[in-house]
């Protein structure tokens, strides 16, 4: 009984702090989300009360970061900057009401999509979970099979990377660099690097800040203006707000999302899907609307699916997303066994279960706020809450997992992981392929060293 | 005082020297000093949220709102 009334307090906590955080621009996902489940996970909490929290707060997260676009134009999230050119060309034509409603329940839509289907989906996949777990042999290397899931992760996201040279000749170097500190560590440390790479743009762009020149570059006068873009009174009703055509599009590119989101980064589908529906429009607003509304839904699904795909049947982070804002669950926290293979002891309808109950409660509490709440919101938080003490809180828990992780030791390695992985991303090498590497750095290094 | 674009965000690099601290000194503090040896993390990180607390009271957003 206890356990159910903390799994619908975490629920709701989550939901109420991460729509807060979808609100707040320079939020990443990863950076925003990891460190909390990371911690949450080490702390011994029962790994199931951190997947209901987990698919609670993506839920919210991904369905406030597209209001401040709609509102501002500013994105509440990296998921949400694809929203923004559309949302710009919807508010020129006063259409930010009109938008933000649309893309609320789009992304009602696409959570409840892909919820059935990734674990529909699972189930007819179960079958196959103990033959990916077998290993073939590889140059002498025992090698999972999964791998290959994850290989091929590996090769879509170099390619899709801006510096595809960089992004593959990167891999094998940046397994050495994860290795070459475990071995000097001792231990199979995952969370340290893992935090690095997740802080690193911004720890780069922070320590570039020091030297004059580039601090002049980047120094702006006065404050930041934002505009707040007036709102009316909106009707809860869902039915009320998308067309059929939108949710028709909605489900279909939900679907497809929840499934590719395994391997594929899930920003680069909302771009994708998004791009092909505005060609079925002639008129540039109508276009925009659509595109807007249908990536909110292909936001959620492609967050469920590439936790739920990984998680229950693969039993490894082959994606972006997996191997990202969800990585905690597939690293070994020190107990000999990640998160994942404990959630693998249970039914997979149990776990469908659980997540249905907390995507429910997360949007029973974000839908109504948001529709009626948006605006005063906006103002509390952008009026009160700085930037400076957000990041903070984050550097903060950062340093903390990384003492925890190898002592003052952890620190310098977060250091030297997150500044490399920055000056990476800032060469045009995308953010998953580096947390993507990190889960294939054992075994590159091992076949690396027999060739 | 000019401000620094970070991530969107105009952050002034004199108050981001007082938050991380402050941020740093209470997750550290809760997690040298947790009630339950066993939930250091935990204790950590409600420490790390006091101190986020803490530094939103302290400084103010550099942003200028705009209806």
């Amino acid at each position: 009984m206890s356990e159910i009334l903390l799994m619908l307090l975490l629920i709701m906590l989550s939901a109420v702090f991460y729509m807060l955080i979808g609100f707040l621009p320079g939020t990443d996902e990863t950076a925003t989300m990891a460190p909390i489940a990371m911690i949450l996970l080490i702390s011994g909490m029962d790994p199931v009360l951190v997947f209901a929290w987990f698919i609670g707060a993506i839920v919210a997260f991904k369905t406030s970061d597209s209001i401040p676009v709609a509102l501002m134009g500013i994105p509440g999230g990296v998921m949400a900057v694809p929203q923004v050119p559309d949302a710009i060309i919807a508010k020129k034509n006063g259409l930010a009401d009109v938008i933000l409603r649309k893309g609320i329940v789009s992304s009602v839509i696409g959570t409840y999509v892909a919820i059935a289907v990734a674990f529909s989906l699972s189930y007819f996949l179960m079958p196959f979970t103990d033959w990916l777990g077998a290993e073939n042999l590889i140059a002498g290397v025992g090698v999972p099979r999964w791998f290959w899931i994850l290989f091929a992760g590996l090769i879509i996201i170099a390619t899709s990377s801006k510096n595809k040279v960089l992004a593959f000749l990167i891999i094998p170097s940046f397994a050495l660099l994860v290795e070459g500190l475990r071995g000097i560590y001792g231990k199979p440390v995952s969370i340290s690097f893992f935090l690095g790479i997740t802080i690193g743009p911004m720890m780069l762009e922070l320590f570039s800040s020091f030297m004059k020149d580039y601090r002049k570059s980047i120094e702006r006068e006065g404050k930041l203006e934002v505009r707040l873009h007036p709102i009316g009174k909106i009707s809860l009703n869902p039915f009320k707000h998308v067309t059929k055509e939108e949710t028709i599009y909605t489900t279909i590119f939900g679907t497809l999302s929840t499934f590719l989101a395994t391997v594929i980064s899930p920003v680069g589908l909302t771009i994708l899907f998004g791009d092909l529906l505005k060609t079925t429009k002639k008129n540039e607003v109508e276009a925009s609307v659509l595109a807007y509304t249908v990536r909110d839904g292909i936001k959620n699904a492609a967050y469920i699916g590439g936790i739920v795909i990984p998680l229950v049947v693969i039993g490894a982070a082959t994606g972006p997303m997996s191997a990202g804002p969800a990585g905690p669950f597939f690293l070994d926290l020190g107990k000999g066994m990640s998160a994942s293979s404990y959630l693998s002891s249970y039914s997979i309808w149990y776990l469908a279960i659980i997540a249905l109950i907390a995507a429910t409660i997360s949007l029973l509490i974000v839908y109504p706020v948001l529709l009626r709440y948006s605006r005063k919101i906006a103002l509390f938080l952008f009026k009160h809450v700085s930037a400076e003490a957000l990041y903070a809180l984050f550097i903060a828990i950062v340093l903390l997992l990384a003492y925890d992780d190898a002592g003052i030791a952890g620190i310098f390695g977060v250091l030297l992981v997150s500044i490399i992985s920055g000056a990476l991303v800032k060469a045009g090498v995308s953010l998953g392929l580096l947390f993507m590497i990190l889960v294939a750095a054992p075994i590159v290094t091992q076949i690396l060293l027999t060739l | 005082m000019a401000y620094i674009e970070l991530y969107s965000e105009y952050v002034s690099l004199k108050d981001l020297a007082i938050c991380v601290p402050v941020c740093a000194a209470c997750a550290f503090l809760l997690y040298f000093f947790s009630p339950v040896p066993t939930m250091r993390i935990t204790f950590g990180l409600v420490g790390a949220f006091i101190g986020f607390g803490v530094s939103a009271l302290i400084t103010k957003p550099k942003r200028e709102v705009k209806e």
